[in-house]
């Protein structure tokens, strides 16, 4: 008797793992604009950090914050580049990156129509 | 000799054929492999940037509350609200009109009509009317039973900078007073004390303590004020506190025994103002705070008095045209200037701002409730 055979999709080609690479550095570059906007906006004194973990690290120091940020999400834009011959990579990095802009967007509009 | 092997020593004879070259992958890349991938990431952005927007403009559309302002065609100002959320207590300073509006604090430019809601208390919150001068907006937002928690906070809006500064005070502050950079108000805790706050320095100090300590808290031209209420017929005062020399100042408000109620307490500028009521008739005085000499500014049918320590503005409700018609008065150097008319509002107004050269009124006609602002001094 014949298994059904699994469907394994083709490693991404390196088309994809150009495409996979811009959007990785553009997931890092929204992350930093995300940190200035929020710490912009709570500077204003309209915003407050609703990120428990994030929280307690502006309370710390903005050093704090922002070294864990970056490094969490640089730290998960290279874990994405050293997984990028699958598909799935790609499909991260284009979705966390389209996140970032959708929460950028909305930040500086947001600040902006205050 | 050894046979030369080298090309050049080689018979000649048929040139070698090619080698059987594979086609490369090369050769069917795209010229610009870059630029697919570009495209295709920024798609990815535009894509993200447009959720984002259109989120914004929907929670905006469903959930964020704006004033009703529309500009009028002398060039004033309408604020239009609900009997729920009823336009209040204007006060206008530096061009700008600030008010309350429910749980909200609103500022809007005169000049261009600009309005920012720069408070929004969480629901089952108290507000202390806003103060303002200069710069600063300050205003106390204190939660109640049903509140979503929080202790009670002096927030202070720097209209300048678009900055809002918050500070936790005790649960029974009330009122606050504004004079430049300096931020008083009233710490109603075991002991009341009147604190000050100067946002230049941020420096908070403690100006009064003790009983006999009553709000509203003043502020004008260097000085903070505060109410002495008296009982057995005898009149209150106001307690005036020079900052910097740290000299006290006590204005009698009416004459012991005189059964006078006194009301509407302002000081502006080196203007204190308060109104005597009588069985039949309210005076507005003013009492100038460098030369120590007070005066009647109006007698009569006469309510919600306010100044800026320029003019003085009220309500006559005892015109002949049956309507309520708002005067003024400036008040110069020495004697005060000539009365003028202001305006006449729709219906009565309940409160009264002026400012520079705007002057301001809250109305009710049964279903809506108005603030409207108008260019009305030279």
């Amino acid at each position: 008797m014949k298994l059904p055979r699994r469907y394994i999709p083709p490693p991404l080609g390196e088309a994809g793992q150009r495409v996979l690479l811009l959007v990785l550095v553009e997931l890092c570059l929204l992350n930093i604009a995300d940190f200035a906007l929020t710490r912009y906006a709570m500077w204003l004194g309209f915003a407050t950090e609703s990120n428990g973990i994030m929280d307690f690290l502006f309370r710390q120091s903005d050093v704090a914050a922002a070294v864990f940020k970056f490094s969490m999400v640089t730290g998960g834009a290279v874990a994405l580049w050293f997984l990028r011959r699958y598909r799935a990579a790609l499909l991260a990095g284009a979705l966390l990156a389209g996140v970032f802009a959708a929460v950028v967007v909305y930040q500086a509009l947001w600040i902006l129509s205050l | 000799m050894p046979e030369d092997l080298t090309t050049q020593g080689r018979p000649a004879g048929p040139a070698p054929a090619p080698p059987l070259v594979h086609a490369p992958a090369t050769l069917s890349a795209p010229r610009h492999p870059w630029r697919r991938a570009v495209i295709l990431a920024l798609l990815v952005l535009v894509v993200g940037m447009a959720l984002g927007a259109a989120g914004f403009a929907a929670e905006q559309r469903a959930f964020v509350w704006k004033p009703s302002v529309s500009e009028t065609s002398d060039g004033g100002w309408l604020v239009t609200g609900s009997a729920g959320l009823r336009p209040d207590v204007p006060v206008i300073a530096d061009g700008r009109l600030v008010w309350g509006q429910g749980p909200y604090t609103c500022v809007l430019d005169l000049d261009d009509g600009d309005t920012h809601v720069v408070g929004a208390a969480p629901r089952g919150t108290s507000i202390w009317p806003p103060a303002a001068d200069g710069r600063y907006v300050a205003w106390i937002e204190m939660p109640g039973d049903d509140a979503q928690g929080g202790p009670t906070q002096l927030w202070i809006y720097d209209a300048d900078r678009g900055r809002r500064h918050s500070f936790t005070v005790t649960p029974g502050a009330a009122t606050t007073a504004v004079d430049g950079d300096l931020v008083a108000w009233f710490d109603g805790g075991q002991t009341p004390r009147v604190v000050a706050l100067d946002m230049g320095t941020q420096d908070r100090s403690v100006i009064a303590q003790g009983e006999g300590l009553d709000y509203p808290v003043l502020a004008g031209d260097g000085l903070v004020g505060w109410l002495q209420p008296r009982a057995d017929g005898r009149a209150p005062s106001v307690v005036l506190y020079d900052i910097d020399s740290g000299e006290e100042t006590t204005v009698k408000l009416a004459a012991d025994g005189s059964g006078l109620s006194v009301g509407d307490i302002q000081l502006c500028g080196r203007i204190l103002l308060w109104t005597l009521q009588g069985a039949t008739t309210t005076s507005i005085v003013v009492h100038d705070v460098h030369s120590g000499t007070s005066s009647v500014i109006a007698s009569g049918a006469v309510e919600n008095p306010a100044t800026d320590g320029e003019v003085i503005v009220w309500v006559v409700t005892d015109d002949p045209s049956g309507t309520p018609v708002v005067r003024g008065r400036t008040l110069g150097d020495g004697a005060a200037g000539a009365e003028f008319e202001v305006g006449r509002p729709k219906t009565w107004p309940s409160s009264l701002a002026v400012g520079g050269q705007w002057v301001a009124w809250s109305f009710d006609d049964g279903s809506w409730s108005y603030l409207e602002s108008v260019k009305a001094l030279p």
